[in-house]
């Protein structure tokens, strides 16, 4: 437990830096531009960096506090946990009901290896039109573990549908990949 | 006036016009649901069929599509928790709770029923008070614009319950997302890092389907299950009887205000009406049950009453200054030079009969698609019943596409995905992604604002002008209020940016 609330804090804190640093870099570089493209862009980064510091700040503040009251806590049983532990409560209250799912800090990272880097990999291999079948075929029948038959309903439908509103209605170039394939009857 | 109205109406009443809008609507509803498509495609893709047409008979069709996607940007809202537009922001805060809760249904009907109230009242107001609103429009000026924007962005951090912090530093990002691209008034290149697809700037229907669509769906691949868990429960009386309407009369009247009064802004009256009239409600409701952004009917209610009601306050700087109140309002603009009109002042004394017919076809179409939204609730509902083996990759697919298809750029996919993971983590950190679209959207506003008013008004408008004053005075209460409340023991505003997330969410 304390191990995780140490870990929920750790990652609270990276955070909030990474978008301080975000904030900094931006009013780096909006001192590079002419004088009134700078103005909006730089008042925007400053505020920002003070209003990040500001959160620096509580937090600290805030984790003293914490510390201090803690055995204060025990005994009047008030919620004065500090952003880390609630952050880590929290998490414990909503872990998945379902046995066997991952936890949430791993299973995005595999969400996204799932999900997203497969189907934009594809996009950029071999167009749009035939990467959305291929991907919701094999997702559908590997991840959600249909059979093969409902999955390759679900691929045709879609692939039907974007084809006849992209292509169809809207006209519109379908991106057909790196090695510019064309497939009968898929590619637009 | 009144004959002119009833000329208006007669004008409509042919076989032709019918069946015109019945298609519009249908058309409408069709593509508002889709990601990366909506009103402005819709309509976009309507504009060729008006040439030749009576313009009447254009109207009949271009505005039974876009008043169609004005509600349908709210299912997507509700039933995945991504907005359809950024006008339809507001509904996810407690329209995808109540999805979760196996509520679609109730939410999709209370959206389409305060949609076309709102929208029938802002009719009203705006026949009755054209030439009051002209006047008062015609007041406000760049300063005013520029400090009401400043308030809706602190009035979405302030939501961020205890994080307030957080959410203002959202909105700085979301502001200098909007910072990317050529700078409009010296064409300075701005953040682009040489990447010469990112001269134009960052899209907002790619950025919203990369915030909002894929942290969601990362969500719903880590949670597993359904959106709702549960069957859908329609208990038939109570729908019939339509008590979410009922119960919040008075409600609805206000938003519709707020919907007229901050919807007459051009260009962003809309989603500054959703966020205000969502805090307004959320604020002044003593004792929410359930908790705002936790699936209370009346965060459902009171943006869609705005949805409905800015479609007049929309039309008003269109068709009185000829100055399109929005970009839908712009290709409606477009058609109506096309077809021999002439909007603006002259178009009040010229055109008044064309200018009833208008609000006519709006009236009906408000009609058409609230039934249209009622009967197609349930089937669109069924979708939160969908195992989400299934469901995340169709909307992924579907979203990712339609990044694609706004500009046809490859790169755009790139982006939507960037920010999509960035948009996970952020939100999983506390920093509200509302507060990040609406200053994506008004950034660029915003800019411009500022710089008008200071070059014309000086550095210190925001203080020297009584409008502004007053709303200066507007935005510093909004920041203060949440640390005001806390010290003098009032519970904590409830959060209503309840984007669900793993710590959220999960299988009843």
């Amino acid at each position: 437990m304390q191990a995780q609330v140490q870990k929920q804090e750790r990652e609270d804190l990276i955070a909030v830096l990474v978008v301080f640093a975000v904030f900094l870099a931006a009013a780096w570089m909006s001192w590079g531009f002419t004088p009134k493209a700078r103005l909006a862009p730089l008042f925007v980064s400053a505020s920002c960096i003070v209003i990040m510091l500001t959160e620096l700040v509580m937090r600290f503040v805030r984790h003293q506090a914490s510390r201090q009251h803690d055995s204060e806590s025990e005994l009047v049983g008030s919620d004065t946990r500090d952003l880390a532990t609630r952050l880590a409560d929290e998490a414990d209250e909503a872990e998945p009901t379902s046995s066997g799912s991952p936890s949430p800090s791993s299973s995005s990272i595999t969400a996204i290896l799932t999900m997203l880097a497969p189907f934009v990999a594809l996009i950029f291999l071999v167009g749009i039109l035939p990467a959305a079948p291929i991907f919701i075929f094999f997702y559908i029948l590997l991840v959600a573990k249909s059979s093969v038959l409902s999955s390759a309903v679900y691929a045709i439908l879609t692939h039907l549908v974007i084809w006849s509103l992209f292509v169809g209605l809207l006209g519109l170039y379908m991106y057909r990949g790196v090695f510019d394939l064309y497939i009968p009857f898929i590619s637009g | 006036m009144f004959d002119a109205a009833m000329e208006g109406l007669y004008a409509l009443l042919t076989l032709e016009n019918v069946i015109y809008l019945l298609v519009g609507v249908l058309f409408g509803v069709g593509f508002g649901f889709l990601p990366g498509l909506g009103g402005i495609v819709a309509m976009a893709l309507l504009l060729p069929f008006v040439f030749g047409l009576d313009p009447a008979t254009a109207m009949c069709l271009l505005l039974g599509a876009h008043v169609a996607t004005v509600y349908n940007t709210g299912i997507t809202s509700i039933l995945f928790g991504i907005p359809g537009a950024s006008k339809s922001l507001a509904l996810t805060f407690d329209g995808y709770p109540l999805s979760q809760k196996g509520q679609s249904i109730r939410a999709l009907r209370a959206t389409a029923f305060a949609t076309a109230i709102g929208g029938l009242v802002g009719l009203v107001f705006l026949v009755a008070a054209m030439p009051l609103l002209k006047t008062v429009m015609l007041n406000l000026g760049q300063p005013e614009y520029f400090v009401l924007g400043v308030w809706a962005l602190s009035l979405i951090a302030a939501f961020n319950d205890g994080y307030m912090a957080r959410g203002l530093a959202a909105a700085g990002l979301g502001i200098l997302l909007a910072y990317v691209g050529r700078d409009p008034i010296s064409s300075t290149s701005r953040f682009t890092f040489d990447q010469l697809f990112l001269q134009d700037g960052i899209s907002i229907p790619v950025a919203f389907i990369g915030l909002f669509a894929i942290p969601q769906m990362i969500s719903l691949y880590q949670q597993g299950g359904t959106i709702s868990g549960t069957r859908q429960v329609t208990r038939r009386k109570e729908i019939q009887k339509f008590p979410d309407i009922r119960n919040n009369k008075q409600l609805i009247a206000k938003s519709s205000l707020f919907g007229i009064f901050i919807g007459v802004m051009p260009g962003v009256g809309a989603t500054l009406g959703n966020l205000a009239s969502y805090g307004q409600t959320a604020r002044a409701t003593r004792n929410p049950d359930p908790p705002f952004g936790q699936g209370n009917i009346k965060g459902v209610v009171a943006p869609a009453t705005v949805l409905g009601a800015n479609e007049g306050s929309e039309l008003l700087p269109t068709i009185t200054l000829g100055i399109p109140g929005g970009e839908s309002s712009a290709i409606l603009l477009s058609a109506l030079i096309v077809l021999g009109v002439t909007p603006g002042p002259a178009m009040m004394t010229e055109n008044q009969v064309l200018i009833y017919s208008i609000i006519w076809v709006v009236f009906f179409a408000f009609i058409i698609t609230t039934l249209a939204g009622y009967f197609t609730a349930p089937l669109f509902a069924r979708m939160t019943t969908m195992s989400s083996g299934r469901l995340v990759p169709l909307v992924i697919v579907l979203c990712l596409v339609g990044a694609f298809s706004v500009h046809q750029r490859i790169e755009d996919v790139l982006v939507a995905t960037g920010l999509g993971i960035v948009g996970y983590y952020l939100r999983k950190f506390r920093f509200s992604l509302a507060a990040l679209a609406v200053g994506l959207v008004l950034g660029g506003l915003l800019e411009r604002w500022l710089h008008i008013s200071a070059e014309t008004y000086g550095p210190f408008f925001w203080v020297t002008r009584p409008t502004t004053l007053v709303f200066t005075i507007a935005v510093i209460g909004t920041l203060l209020l949440p640390s005001l409340r806390n010290r003098f023991g009032r519970t904590q505003m409830p959060d209503p940016i309840n984007v669900p997330d793993v710590e959220q969410s999960g299988v009843h």
